[in-house]
Protein backbone atom coordinates (compact mmCIF):
# COMPACT_ATOMS: atom_id res chain seq x y z
CA UNK A 1 0.00 0.00 0.00
CA UNK A 2 1.67 3.59 -1.07
CA UNK A 3 0.92 6.25 1.26
CA UNK A 4 -0.24 10.00 0.47
CA UNK A 5 4.05 10.71 1.35
CA UNK A 6 5.35 8.24 -0.53
CA UNK A 7 3.02 9.21 -3.35
CA UNK A 8 3.93 12.83 -3.13
CA UNK A 9 7.85 11.82 -3.46
CA UNK A 10 7.40 9.71 -6.11
CA UNK A 11 5.57 12.37 -7.65
CA UNK A 12 8.42 15.09 -7.06
CA UNK A 13 11.37 12.39 -7.97
CA UNK A 14 9.33 11.95 -11.60
CA UNK A 15 9.14 15.70 -11.84
CA UNK A 16 12.72 16.07 -11.59
CA UNK A 17 13.41 12.87 -14.04
CA UNK A 18 11.46 15.39 -16.30
CA UNK A 19 13.64 17.86 -15.86
CA UNK A 20 16.89 15.59 -16.69
CA UNK A 21 18.03 17.51 -19.50
CA UNK A 22 18.33 20.26 -17.09
CA UNK A 23 18.08 23.27 -18.84
CA UNK A 24 14.82 25.37 -20.47
CA UNK A 25 15.64 26.36 -23.68
CA UNK A 26 13.75 23.78 -25.82
CA UNK A 27 11.85 27.38 -26.82
CA UNK A 28 13.02 30.10 -28.70
CA UNK A 29 15.70 32.54 -26.85
CA UNK A 30 15.32 35.80 -29.76
CA UNK A 31 11.92 36.96 -28.65
CA UNK A 32 12.95 40.77 -29.47
CA UNK A 33 14.68 43.07 -31.32
CA UNK A 34 16.99 43.57 -28.74
CA UNK A 35 18.02 39.86 -28.10
CA UNK A 36 18.45 39.93 -31.85
CA UNK A 37 20.69 42.99 -31.49
CA UNK A 38 22.64 41.30 -28.49
CA UNK A 39 23.20 37.71 -30.62
CA UNK A 40 24.63 39.46 -33.48
CA UNK A 41 27.04 41.49 -31.40
CA UNK A 42 28.28 38.47 -29.48
CA UNK A 43 28.57 36.37 -32.88
CA UNK A 44 29.97 39.48 -34.93
CA UNK A 45 31.72 41.34 -33.49
CA UNK A 46 35.64 40.39 -33.09
CA UNK A 47 37.47 42.60 -30.63
CA UNK A 48 38.35 40.84 -27.57
CA UNK A 49 39.43 42.53 -24.62
CA UNK A 50 42.53 41.98 -22.85
CA UNK A 51 40.71 41.48 -19.60
CA UNK A 52 39.21 38.56 -21.63
CA UNK A 53 41.80 37.47 -23.75
CA UNK A 54 43.95 37.20 -20.41
CA UNK A 55 41.23 34.75 -18.47
CA UNK A 56 40.98 32.71 -21.95
CA UNK A 57 44.49 32.23 -21.90
CA UNK A 58 45.10 31.60 -17.90
CA UNK A 59 42.16 29.20 -18.26
CA UNK A 60 43.73 27.41 -21.13
CA UNK A 61 47.46 27.41 -19.30
CA UNK A 62 45.29 26.30 -16.58
CA UNK A 63 44.28 23.01 -18.08
CA UNK A 64 47.06 21.98 -19.95
CA UNK A 65 48.85 22.45 -16.36
CA UNK A 66 46.10 19.87 -15.04
CA UNK A 67 46.04 17.61 -18.07
CA UNK A 68 50.04 17.21 -17.78
CA UNK A 69 49.86 16.48 -14.21
CA UNK A 70 47.16 13.81 -15.32
CA UNK A 71 44.28 15.18 -13.73
CA UNK A 72 45.51 15.12 -10.67
CA UNK A 73 45.77 18.44 -8.27
CA UNK A 74 46.05 19.50 -4.26
CA UNK A 75 42.90 21.60 -3.07
CA UNK A 76 45.61 24.17 -2.26
CA UNK A 77 46.92 24.14 -5.64
CA UNK A 78 43.32 24.61 -7.41
CA UNK A 79 42.59 27.83 -4.27
CA UNK A 80 46.06 29.01 -5.55
CA UNK A 81 45.60 28.75 -9.41
CA UNK A 82 41.88 29.55 -9.25
CA UNK A 83 41.64 32.97 -7.70
CA UNK A 84 39.35 35.33 -9.84
CA UNK B 1 47.89 17.39 1.46
CA UNK B 2 44.65 16.84 0.25
CA UNK B 3 45.21 14.89 -3.08
CA UNK B 4 41.88 15.20 -6.08
CA UNK B 5 41.42 13.93 -9.34
CA UNK B 6 39.67 14.76 -12.24
CA UNK B 7 37.82 12.30 -14.34
CA UNK B 8 34.40 11.49 -16.27
CA UNK B 9 32.01 9.73 -13.38
CA UNK B 10 31.62 6.17 -13.62
CA UNK B 11 30.26 3.94 -10.87
CA UNK B 12 33.80 3.61 -8.93
CA UNK B 13 33.35 6.88 -7.12
CA UNK B 14 31.37 7.66 -3.91
CA UNK B 15 28.35 9.67 -4.48
CA UNK B 16 26.00 9.18 -1.83
CA UNK B 17 27.75 11.20 0.97
CA UNK B 18 27.63 14.37 -1.93
CA UNK B 19 25.75 17.41 -0.36
CA UNK B 20 26.03 20.89 -2.15
CA UNK B 21 23.40 22.30 -0.39
CA UNK B 22 20.76 22.33 -3.34
CA UNK B 23 18.50 19.30 -3.85
CA UNK B 24 18.01 19.14 -7.46
CA UNK B 25 22.12 19.78 -7.78
CA UNK B 26 22.30 16.61 -5.36
CA UNK B 27 19.61 14.58 -7.59
CA UNK B 28 21.30 15.12 -10.52
CA UNK B 29 24.48 13.17 -8.91
CA UNK B 30 22.97 10.60 -7.24
CA UNK B 31 20.37 9.44 -9.59
CA UNK B 32 20.77 10.69 -13.36
CA UNK B 33 24.53 11.18 -13.88
CA UNK B 34 25.83 8.13 -14.13
CA UNK B 35 22.46 6.82 -16.40
CA UNK B 36 22.99 10.04 -18.52
CA UNK B 37 26.56 9.52 -19.12
CA UNK B 38 25.92 5.40 -20.33
CA UNK B 39 23.21 6.35 -22.56
CA UNK B 40 25.14 9.57 -24.02
CA UNK B 41 22.88 12.44 -22.93
CA UNK B 42 25.57 14.38 -20.66
CA UNK B 43 29.19 13.74 -19.85
CA UNK B 44 29.86 14.72 -16.10
CA UNK B 45 32.94 15.51 -14.74
CA UNK B 46 34.30 14.74 -11.25
CA UNK B 47 36.48 15.81 -8.46
CA UNK B 48 36.83 13.18 -6.11
CA UNK B 49 39.60 12.44 -3.33
CA UNK B 50 41.86 9.98 -4.44
CA UNK B 51 42.21 8.53 -1.06
CA UNK B 52 38.64 7.94 -0.24
CA UNK B 53 37.10 8.47 -3.58
CA UNK B 54 34.14 10.32 -2.31
CA UNK B 55 33.16 13.26 -4.95
CA UNK B 56 33.41 16.67 -3.92
CA UNK B 57 32.35 18.34 -7.06
CA UNK B 58 31.12 17.69 -10.24
CA UNK B 59 29.85 19.29 -13.65
CA UNK B 60 27.73 17.81 -16.45
CA UNK B 61 28.23 19.08 -20.18
CA UNK B 62 26.05 18.19 -23.39
CA UNK B 63 25.33 19.20 -26.98
CA UNK B 64 22.76 21.64 -27.17
CA UNK B 65 21.46 23.75 -29.53
CA UNK B 66 20.33 28.07 -29.75
CA UNK B 67 17.41 28.03 -31.36
CA UNK B 68 16.75 31.80 -32.69
CA UNK B 69 13.32 30.68 -34.05
CA UNK B 70 12.59 33.34 -36.54
CA UNK B 71 15.34 35.38 -36.51
CA UNK B 72 17.67 33.40 -38.95
CA UNK B 73 21.65 33.70 -38.29
CA UNK B 74 24.05 32.84 -41.11
CA UNK B 75 20.81 31.01 -42.80
CA UNK B 76 20.23 28.99 -39.71
CA UNK B 77 17.73 29.27 -36.87
CA UNK B 78 19.77 26.82 -34.74
CA UNK B 79 23.40 27.72 -33.74
CA UNK B 80 25.14 24.30 -31.80
CA UNK B 81 26.10 25.07 -28.59
CA UNK B 82 27.60 23.24 -25.44
CA UNK B 83 25.65 23.64 -22.81
CA UNK B 84 26.75 23.63 -19.06
CA UNK B 85 24.75 21.99 -16.93
CA UNK B 86 24.51 21.16 -13.65
CA UNK B 87 27.11 21.74 -11.43
CA UNK B 88 27.88 21.61 -7.61
CA UNK B 89 30.40 21.53 -5.01
CA UNK B 90 30.28 19.75 -1.85
CA UNK B 91 30.01 22.05 1.00
CA UNK B 92 32.41 21.05 3.07
CA UNK B 93 34.70 21.97 0.26
CA UNK B 94 33.60 25.17 -0.48
CA UNK B 95 35.54 28.38 -0.37
CA UNK B 96 38.57 27.12 -2.31
CA UNK B 97 37.76 28.02 -6.08
CA UNK B 98 37.01 24.76 -6.98
CA UNK B 99 33.88 25.99 -8.82
CA UNK B 100 35.52 28.62 -11.63
CA UNK B 101 38.30 25.97 -11.87
CA UNK B 102 35.89 23.16 -13.05
CA UNK B 103 34.22 26.16 -14.80
CA UNK B 104 37.21 26.98 -16.37
CA UNK B 105 37.40 23.27 -16.97
CA UNK B 106 34.36 23.04 -19.03
CA UNK B 107 35.24 25.80 -21.32
CA UNK B 108 38.28 23.72 -22.39
CA UNK B 109 35.89 20.88 -22.97
CA UNK B 110 33.72 23.24 -25.11
CA UNK B 111 36.33 24.27 -26.97
CA UNK B 112 37.85 20.48 -27.84
CA UNK B 113 34.41 19.87 -28.70
CA UNK B 114 34.02 22.30 -31.36
CA UNK B 115 37.07 21.41 -32.98
CA UNK B 116 35.42 18.09 -33.69
CA UNK B 117 32.10 19.01 -34.45
CA UNK B 118 31.78 22.67 -34.39
CA UNK B 119 29.72 24.10 -31.71
CA UNK B 120 29.88 28.09 -31.60
CA UNK B 121 29.24 29.28 -27.96
CA UNK B 122 29.41 27.59 -23.92
CA UNK B 123 26.17 28.50 -23.01
CA UNK B 124 24.73 28.43 -18.98
CA UNK B 125 22.02 29.13 -18.00
CA UNK B 126 21.81 30.30 -14.37
CA UNK B 127 19.74 31.61 -11.16
CA UNK B 128 19.66 35.21 -10.90
CA UNK B 129 21.09 35.90 -7.38
CA UNK B 130 24.46 33.64 -9.59
CA UNK B 131 24.90 36.25 -12.89
CA UNK B 132 26.91 38.48 -10.64
CA UNK B 133 28.78 35.31 -9.95
CA UNK B 134 29.86 34.83 -13.59
CA UNK B 135 30.04 37.72 -14.68
CA UNK B 136 31.94 39.77 -12.02
CA UNK B 137 33.45 37.54 -9.64
CA UNK B 138 34.56 34.47 -11.98
CA UNK B 139 36.59 36.93 -14.43
CA UNK B 140 36.29 33.54 -17.39
CA UNK B 141 34.74 35.75 -20.11
CA UNK B 142 31.29 35.13 -19.73
CA UNK B 143 29.01 37.36 -21.28
CA UNK B 144 25.05 38.28 -20.51
CA UNK B 145 22.92 37.42 -22.97
CA UNK B 146 19.24 37.98 -21.25
CA UNK B 147 16.96 37.14 -18.43
CA UNK B 148 14.42 35.53 -18.61
CA UNK B 149 11.89 34.42 -15.77
CA UNK B 150 13.89 33.16 -13.06
CA UNK B 151 16.64 32.58 -14.98
CA UNK B 152 20.15 34.16 -16.82
CA UNK B 153 21.69 33.02 -19.87
CA UNK B 154 24.91 33.40 -20.18
CA UNK B 155 27.23 32.80 -22.97
CA UNK B 156 31.15 32.04 -24.19
CA UNK B 157 31.65 32.53 -27.68
CA UNK B 158 34.10 29.85 -28.23
CA UNK B 159 35.47 31.21 -30.96
CA UNK B 160 36.80 34.04 -29.52
CA UNK B 161 38.53 31.78 -26.93
CA UNK B 162 40.23 30.35 -29.77
CA UNK B 163 41.75 33.43 -31.08
CA UNK B 164 42.66 34.28 -27.70
CA UNK B 165 45.26 31.06 -27.73
CA UNK B 166 46.86 32.05 -31.14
Amino acid sequence: MTTINEKKKLKKEKEKFMENLFFHLDGELIETEDDLTRLKEILEVDEISNNTKAAFRSAHNFYEKLKKNNFSITIEEIARENKP
Amino acid sequence: MTQLLLKVIDDSVKIDDFDCGDDDINYFLKNLAIPNQYRKLSNTYILYLEETRQVVAYFSIMASQFNTGNARIYGIDKIPIVLLGRMGVDKNYKGNNIGRMLINIAIKKGLEASFLIACRLLLVETSQDMKSYYLEKLNLGFEWFKDRKAFSILIIDLLKYEKSLK
